[in-house]
């Protein structure tokens, strides 16, 4: 299971399940083997392998991250059973494919989604999309190239107060060798895929501005050995805190930054944050 | 689907763990990490580049900032279990560390105290991940695990391997293989694929992308989100555990374009856990020759499985439930179990692998709930406790409990973060 959601206006946690193509809800002090309280499953949802999801507390909604449809599905947030999404974003003008993160920000009415791509001429990076978009729209943003240092993205959050996007860029290398049953034709049969122990480039979370657009570096980073991070997959947020939560696959763990200033208005503008970059490029 | 808890405050091996305290948790901790287990049980991954300059004035805001909390297991869990009894030597893999552990069969006793290995496969040459099942081969004096999630790959190595070595074979398989079982006489092994709902049977020596000698996968087979697997060789059949998750999926990675229609239109479904049993000649949408499910059962999110012929018994690491079931091999339908191991006194903690030394007369489980494997009499029942305990940590030790943690939420309500596996 790679994403959930805590709906702290409902006190329910959402969360999705990849390989029965289901989304549930449960309450927020569900423990052990509780039932959910709504099951959102059957051929009318559309959900083939929902990866990650986002809900919207403000618009009653929740924003599922199909990997396998390359769709992003919007269901009523009470929405129970074999129900149909209330919109659907996907084809080819969204550039969406391998979609892992998402998030929504209800106060500038936006959707980010992280999306992986790696055939021709495909776009790996972060894809913003008007709120209540539908069908197959292009993005009204993309944040991606090499500026950005997003090889590989995962998980979302937002801070809504501020319009800005966390992104847990795992950044490891992925290849897998097989298209569902069989081998990947693309492949050599003596072809040396990536070892499993930390591969690819090192991994960070960063902060992007809503608005941003373009290959454009962070405005706010955590990253290197003083973090302990390798390849980090979770992000979330404690905006009155000033905390940031990251999961790492390599070191299969937690862990928690104390980061006020990436919840300020201080955080380093674009401008800079590409003069710095282009710095470190020359 | 695990959600784990943990208070926002909640630390482990954290040198601070007041919700308050804002210290960041000190370069030491790595050491702490390092220091309270063996070395060769740590990762220690590659990070050769942190790229950040901390002195410049426009550099992004944030930088190499230490956590002032984290939460991670420096021993290993145990996941899958494997018995060689003609060497007295049981193995186990290790998703949290990375690593494929060997103990001696009589080893750990009850003692308190860590046990350790007589061996330990770890390192990058290893090619060993995120790992679950593992089996020895006592014919070609080899041990197999197979990588579950992310590296798509079976390592194969010299029963007698240690240390950071390359595997004298590899494999790659389908996304999220889980278990593995050998037939010595037609010289394959088959192994259980979660989301394809599938079972591969692969020549034994196969390496590289050798292609599955055959696939079994359909409807009609009743495999849903498969785990553990058996190849019974006396009886020509195939056991396979399912946790009852299913679904059509169409291409999944970021290397393909195509939606297939049928995938849309497929929906979800949550099927009861089962044992589903085959002819081991069985391929393409082929039935099951008798299917254990049903609330009798008590079967639970079933790992894995292992076959008694002697005693005509199959037993079933059953996960959610905390306890070992064990059927006849014949049992069919919503079949009661002959015997459950379940209790306080059993220790029995998420189990995720489970052996019969019939030699011996013994049962292995591995808890993955906990740092053990522990022992019982062949013939347990009820809530007894072990006859002894294979420790990978000092006993009280608590587990981390994260399997690949690839999300993290806030629960601002009660201030605890929600990490799913």
């Amino acid at each position: 299971m790679h994403g959930l959601a805590y709906d702290a206006t409902h006190d329910e946690v959402v969360v999705p399940v990849a390989l029965g193509a289901a989304v549930l809800t449960f309450r927020g002090g569900a423990h052990g083997e509780e039932s959910p309280v709504r099951t959102i499953q059957g051929p009318n949802t559309h959900l083939v392998r929902p990866h990650t999801l986002a809900v919207d507390e403000k618009n009653g909604e929740i924003i599922v991250a199909d990997t396998s449809s390359r769709s992003l599905l919007v269901f009523s947030r009470d929405a129970d059973g074999d129900a149909p999404p209330v919109r659907i974003i996907a084809g080819p003008k969204t550039g969406l494919l391998f979609i892992v993160g998402v998030a929504v920000d209800p106060v500038h009415d936006r959707i980010v989604a992280a999306s992986a791509s790696s055939v021709r001429g495909g776009t790996t990076g972060l894809f913003i999309f008007n709120r209540t978009d539908q069908g197959d729209v292009a993005p009204r943003g993309i944040i991606a190239g090499p500026r950005t240092g997003i090889v590989r993205p995962w998980q979302l959050a937002i801070d809504p107060s501020l319009g800005n996007v966390f992104v847990a860029a795992i950044n490891n290398e992925n290849h897998p060798p097989y298209a569902l049953e069989m081998p990947r034709e693309d492949l050599a049969p003596d072809t040396d895929l990536p070892s499993p122990w930390n591969t690819g480039a090192p991994g960070f979370v960063g902060m992007w501005s809503i608005d941003d657009n373009g290959d454009v570096p962070p405005r706010g980073i955590i990253k290197g050995a003083g973090s302990y991070l390798v390849h980090p997959a979770g992000v979330a947020i404690d905006p009155k805190a000033g905390e940031v939560f990251v999961t790492d696959g390599v070191r299969n763990g937690l862990f928690t930054f104390l980061a006020p200033k990436l919840f300020s208005k201080e955080s380093v503008s674009p401008e800079k944050a590409v003069e710095k970059s282009d710095r470190s490029h020359r | 689907m695990v959600l784990i808890f943990f208070s926002g405050s909640f630390s482990l091996l954290s040198l601070d763990s007041t919700r308050h305290s804002r210290r960041p948790v000190s370069a030491s901790s790595e050491a702490l990490l390092a220091s309270s287990v063996p070395v060769q049980m740590c990762l220690a991954p590659y990070f050769e580049d942190a790229g950040y300059s901390p002195d410049s004035e426009s550099q992004p805001t944030g930088g190499e900032l230490p956590p002032i909390r984290m939460v991670s297991d420096p021993y290993p869990t145990f996941n899958g279990i494997a018995l060689d009894p003609s060497d007295n030597r049981i193995a186990m893999s290790d998703e949290n560390r990375k690593s494929v552990l060997v103990y001696d069969r009589v080893g750990g006793n009850k003692s308190a105290t860590l046990t350790s290995p007589l061996s330990q496969i770890i390192g990058p040459q290893s090619q060993i991940g995120y790992i679950a099942g593992i089996m020895f081969d006592p014919a070609h004096r080899e041990i197999y695990a197979v990588n579950n999630d992310l590296d798509d790959r079976i390592v194969v190595f010299d029963d007698d391997a240690r240390g950071d070595v390359k595997p004298k074979r590899r494999l790659y398989v389908p996304h999220q293989a889980w278990g593995l079982s050998l037939n010595p006489t037609t010289d394959q092994f088959a192994i259980s694929v979660q989301q394809l709902s599938m079972v591969a049977f692969y020549r034994r020596e196969a390496s590289g992308l050798e292609a599955p000698l055959r696939i079994l996968e359909g409807p009609d087979t009743g495999l849903a989100d498969p785990h553990g697997i058996h190849w019974d060789v006396q009886h020509h059949e195939l056991i396979v555990a399912n946790h009852g998750n299913s679904s059509v999926i169409a291409s999944y990675s970021a290397y393909d374009v195509g939606v297939s229609s049928k995938a849309l239109s497929a929906g979800g479904h949550f099927l009861p856990p089962s044992l589903t049993i085959f002819e081991d000649n069985a391929k393409g949408n082929a039935r099951p020759v008798r299917t254990i499910q049903g609330p009798h059962t008590h079967l639970n999110w079933p790992m894995g499985i292992d076959l008694d012929v002697q005693h005509d018994e199959i037993a079933v690491a059953d996960n959610g439930d905390n306890s070992v079931v064990i059927f006849r091999r014949t049992d069919s339908g919503d079949a009661v179990p002959l015997r459950i191991i379940r209790g306080p006194r059993t220790g029995i903690a998420s189990p995720m692998g489970v052996a019969i030394d019939v030699r011996n007369d013994e049962i292995w489980v591995a808890n993955y709930g906990d740092h053990t494997a522990a022992v019982y009499s062949r013939t347990a029942n009820g809530n007894m406790a072990p006859k002894r305990v294979i420790r990978n940590a000092p006993e009280g030790t608590p587990t981390g409990g994260f399997g690949n943690p690839y999300a993290v939420a806030y629960d601002s309500k009660r201030d605890q973060l929600l990490v799913p596996n």
